[in-house]
């Protein structure tokens, strides 16, 4: 920041880029401000019951709580990053270790176009597809094979359920988890490559140390799967199947905060004080955003010292 | 018939279309050292990885000719069964980052089931790093991480890591061009003592004939990927048989 013009430079981009703290602040202002209402009205219990009885007539008719799609936001990107994590770590290690060069190319754009698509694709065809085929193919054998099992407790009527929304959460964060373990991966040094070898490894234990030095990422690419699996909307809202359950079946209908607000807001304002439940949910939504992206960039962070770069 | 430690015959290397062995043959006894010597880019560290198969990383490698350990046809064998005979130490100092002190030494013995309780594996790591020349400094840190040691002490702290997999030959690609003086002094010690101790053979890669004449028993002086000379160290030092070997020795190329 030496020369005159240097400074001026400066200081006319400045503007711009504070506008986006400038934004981030204002939002969570309106979040709080816009939620305080319900959360004087109904307290703690806006968040640790499971009720919806609106009331066009009066407040006090009404009763809210959060419980269901919180629960369900949960136990749906819980599901996906379990299922996305085991996946995209054997597909960077298929496209980085195993895959000739061509082949490699060919999956890693297809992957990095994936993450791009629309998420109402997602959902049209999670709709179409996947939800049939989950119900028939995986739901009902299992409700018949261990029924005593609380989480196949219930019958797929549908095929909409938490089980299904966590599958093709799975299949929309793998792009993002894969992205983050393969620049991790691709940037470990070779000479650690080549000290493990020398070891006489197995390619599995040669993976396994080689994951290990890579801890960080993949806590880290956990972290913002959880992150983007919490806060999808559109795609879950198709294939969730809407309804307010706090069940352990995982083939029956439920809610997530997001999926419910996409449904329910456009008649939210007939119902006194609906809104202000919405944006209590989306300020829990916002909390689990900062929270978990806050903790992976501190763990890419982390990557990044880890070899000095 | 007598059994070699080491025995290459006629190594060609490839990398695409360049040729970076040309046709070297060496064999070596056990319980000797043999220093490849050669200016910088003659293809001694090639010639090292393909000893021990590393080559294989680089994509469009080719490998003919044979290689033998102790009597093993290295190309014959899964590689990694082959790599648990051989320890290697590379150019710059390499322990896990990720991993303690201690984890970095045990990991091999771990790997290979070497060893059936954790005192065995405890006493294997102990003897690894005073093999090493390392114990007296670490002894009271095994679980830091080994970035807080000096350079010259993570080189032996490879080198510990290779000697715990109890390998019959080593292998050390440049092993002190990374390494103060002190600590080069130490490593050429502790190998030095390993041949004497426990009969292991060396194969080290070294670009300064200094250190070749210092400890090695044989000598393959590699040129633009030839072997120009191989024989006996005291012989080559001594009266050496190729111009280029003379000038190399006084350090003219």
């Amino acid at each position: 920041m030496k020369a005159k013009h240097d400074k001026l430079f400066y200081l006319s981009l400045l503007p711009f880029a504070s506008v986006i703290f400038v934004i981030f602040a204002l939002l969570t202002f309106v979040l709080v401000s816009e939620s305080w209402p319900a959360v004087q009205r109904w307290g703690l219990s806006l968040f640790t019951e499971n009720v919806w009885k609106p009331s066009e007539v009066s407040v006090e008719q009404a009763r809210y709580g959060l419980l269901a799609p919180m629960y369900g936001t949960l136990l749906t990107s819980v599901l996906a990053a379990a299922i996305a994590l085991p996946l995209s770590i054997s597909t960077v290690y298929f496209i980085e270790e195993l895959a000739p060069r061509r082949v490699r190319d060919f999956f890693s754009s297809v992957i990095d176009l994936m993450a791009g698509l629309p998420t109402i694709i997602y959902g049209l065809w999670g709709l179409e597809v996947l939800v049939p085929f989950l119900r028939d193919s995986l739901m009902y054998p299992l409700r018949h094979s261990l029924p005593f099992l609380p989480l196949f407790s219930c019958d797929p009527t549908a095929g909409t359920s938490l089980l299904a929304a966590g599958v093709l959460l799975s299949i929309m964060i793998i792009p993002y988890m894969h992205g983050v373990i393969k620049e991790a991966y691709s940037s470990i040094p070779y000479t650690y490559k080549e000290a493990a070898l020398s070891l006489g490894t197995t390619r599995y234990e040669y993976f396994k140390i080689m994951l290990g030095l890579i801890r960080p990422a993949v806590l880290a690419a956990l972290l913002l799967g959880l992150g983007r699996a919490a806060s999808e909307t559109v795609a879950v809202a198709l294939v969730v199947g809407n309804a307010f359950n706090v069940s352990p079946c995982l083939f029956a209908p439920g809610y997530t905060i997001s999926s419910l607000i996409a449904n329910q807001f456009s008649e939210a304002s007939f119902y006194p004080l609906m809104e202000n439940v919405m944006f209590a949910g989306s300020l829990v939504l916002l909390v689990i955003g900062v929270l978990f992206s806050g903790l992976g960039v501190v763990m890419m962070r982390r990557v990044r010292e880890l070899y000095g770069r | 018939m007598k059994e070699f430690a080491l025995e290459v015959k006629d190594l060609n290397v490839w990398i695409r279309d360049k040729h970076i062995i040309k046709g070297v043959s060496v064999q070596i006894p056990r319980a000797k050292i043999l220093a490849v010597m050669g200016p910088s880019g003659s293809g001694k560290s090639t010639m090292l990885r393909a000893i021990n198969r590393l080559i294989e990383l680089i994509p469009d490698a080719r490998v003919e000719g044979r290689v033998e350990v102790y009597g093993r046809d290295v190309y014959a064998e899964d590689p990694y069964k082959i790599r648990r005979i051989m320890g290697t130490v590379f150019q710059t100092p390499n322990p896990f980052p990720h991993m303690s002190i201690y984890e970095n030494v045990a990991i091999g013995p771990k790997i290979n089931r070497l060893v059936k309780s954790k005192r065995e594996l405890d006493e294997l790591v102990r003897w690894a790093l005073e093999k090493a020349m390392l114990w007296d400094e670490v002894k009271d840190r095994l679980h830091d991480p080994p970035h807080r040691l000096s350079g010259g002490q993570q080189q032996r702290l490879c080198l510990a890591r290779a000697l715990a997999l109890k390998p019959k030959l080593l292998l050390l690609d440049e092993p002190t061009g990374n390494v103060d003086p002190v600590n080069a002094v130490k490593i050429e010690e502790a190998l030095k003592g390993l041949v004497k101790e426990l009969g292991l053979t060396i194969v080290l890669v070294t670009h300064t004939p200094q250190q070749a004449v210092r400890i090695s028993d044989y000598i393959a002086f590699l040129y633009m990927g030839k072997l120009v000379e191989f024989g006996l160290t005291d012989r080559i030092a001594l009266n050496p048989s190729h111009e280029l070997t003379v000038k190399f020795l006084r350090g003219e190329v």
